[in-house]
């Protein structure tokens, strides 16, 4: 344990703030790094920085002495550090040894099925509502124009599951009641989450898409396939960033990379970049398959066991 | 700047391997590695989940042994994302809050509600000024602040955390931790001046 800061004597060089007035400029942050400083974790170069702060500033020398007050009650509050035991030690090697299964493996079927079953009800109801919500709009969008319904359908049917991807299994990322609760990796957690949110969306969609091709031109398959493959790459895509960013930056890519697709339906783009750019969200294996590929991807980069927040018990 | 994490790798002690060492040899089933870590941080760690556990030395001590179970099986799954002190730390607190919630969950404050109370209470004038009271009366004010206040303030000073591994063991950004020790100071000056009303 490093040894208190001792007390620093009354500024030398007093050129401010007797007035009491703080402002930030003036003091450079100091105020904000005294603990630190008293505490010595601060980096040597804003040690210094500070230091000589002190020497000019009368209210930073001040605010030092509360800070240093504080501190002295909180290390003066610890109780008398007890040995550490042999005892304690030697109980910790006894269950470690007669012990040494990782936790993980002892998931089995009946306790996966129980997470998974639980899953939808720790996502905000939204997730589930807004799909719900939109799906009704398109129906009742179909009893006007079938075939504005469709486009409606394959317009916002991939970017509601992309955005329910990103937030349902971005929050697994983190401390989460599942994977604290439970012996369980984040991988089958995310894996469950993203089963659950886009089958939801798909039944959804699918379920959309049968009365909108018997009243439209374009047969069953031609509705599914407007939204099937952008879906699943949207989805993918916002999977992947979302377990390796955070759902926000999901979102947000996603929504853009939807926007830049819906764009280039509005407006004529050249034949060129239009023929880089249908592939990619057109519904065959390959989209299918690379949608895969990339949530598979994903889950093998996601930590098997939890760290830090979430541990095996 | 000599980081937590460097400092890690390079070995705190002189002489003697790196906690990334010990670790790996944990991860490789070597009961002396985990002993030569439980000699390193034992005594710091059952201070900091005695305080957690509102000096109950029982629930300490159990806390501190699910602590060292807990890094003997998930010492392979650590990815350096952290420093090998501060996860141990932050295993620590988990298995601490664990123990609280089964056997004194009265202790167990949720951090949410610290949130509303940072919101709801803007720094007033600090009347009673902390360098000029006894430090028994700080002392006695300090068991009084909420939990979550004594906690940040434990881990950087006695501790002796940066505020970015304060970050990482409580789980909340480097602003948070901030605006915790701040606040601590205020209540602590709250409540100091609370003492001087009752008193006069």
């Amino acid at each position: 344990m490093r040894t208190p800061e001792p007390s620093r004597p009354a500024p030398s060089r007093v050129t401010d703030s007797e007035d009491g007035q703080m402002n930030g400029d003036d003091h450079q942050g100091v105020p904000a790094r005294l603990p630190a400083y008293l505490a010595q974790t601060l980096p040597r170069e804003e040690r210094d920085e500070v230091a000589d702060h002190l020497d000019t500033c009368a209210r930073c020398a001040r605010e030092l002495a509360e800070w240093n007050a504080v501190r002295a009650a909180c290390v003066a509050d610890e109780p008398p550090q007890p040995p550490a035991t042999s005892a304690l030690l030697r109980s910790v090697m006894a269950r470690a040894v007669s012990d040494p299964l990782p936790v993980r493996s002892r998931m089995t079927v009946g306790l996966a099925w129980r997470l998974l079953v639980a899953q939808p009800a720790l996502a905000r109801r939204g997730l589930w509502l807004g799909s719900g919500v939109v799906a009704g709009l398109v129906l009742v969008s179909a009893v006007v124009d079938g075939d504005r319904a469709a486009d409606l359908l394959a317009i916002v049917g991939p970017l509601l599951a992309a955005v329910g991807v990103s937030f349902f299994c971005g929050s697994a990322r983190r401390e989460d009641e599942a994977v604290l609760a439970t012996p369980v990796s984040p991988r089958f957690l995310l894996l469950g989450r993203v089963v659950l949110v886009l089958g939801y969306n798909l039944v959804l969609s699918t379920a959309m898409s049968v009365p909108l091709a018997l009243g439209g031109v374009h047969g069953l398959w031609g509705v599914v396939a407007g939204w099937l493959g952008p879906m699943m790459v949207l989805a993918a895509l916002a999977f992947a960033l979302s377990v390796w960013t955070g759902p926000n930056v999901a979102v947000t890519v996603a929504t853009c990379c939807w926007v830049l697709r819906t764009l280039d339906r509005a407006v004529p783009l050249p034949e060129r970049v239009l023929a880089w750019l249908e592939p990619v969200w057109a519904t065959n294996a390959a989209t299918l398959g690379g949608a895969c590929v990339l949530v598979a991807l994903a889950l093998s980069l996601a930590p098997r066991t939890p760290v830090l927040r979430a541990l095996p018990q | 700047m000599m980081t937590a994490m460097t400092e890690s790798r390079q070995g705190r002690f002189s002489g003697s391997a790196s906690d990334l060492e010990l670790l790996a040899r944990v991860a490789s089933a070597e009961p002396e590695a985990l002993a030569e870590l439980y000699e390193r941080y034992g005594v710091q760690l059952l201070a900091y989940l005695r305080r957690l556990a509102g000096g109950d030395q029982g629930l300490a001590e159990e806390a501190l042994q699910e602590t060292f179970l807990a890094v003997w099986r998930s010492a392979d799954s650590y990815q350096e994302r952290s420093a090998v002190r501060t996860w141990i730390y932050a295993i620590a607190r988990n298995q601490a809050l664990s123990q609280l919630r089964r056997h004194r969950p009265e202790l167990v404050v949720l951090e949410d509600s610290v949130e509303r109370e940072l919101a709801d209470s803007a720094p007033g004038p600090e009347r009673q000024a902390l360098a000029r009271s006894e430090l028994a009366e700080i002392g006695a004010v300090l068991e009084r602040i909420n939990p979550v206040y004594r906690e940040v303030l434990g881990l950087v000073f006695v501790d002796e955390l940066t505020y970015p591994e304060v970050a990482e063991v409580l789980d909340v950004s480097v602003g948070t931790v901030k605006s915790r020790v701040f606040h601590a100071r205020a209540a602590l000056t709250r409540a100091l001046d609370g003492r001087a009303d009752a008193d006069a």
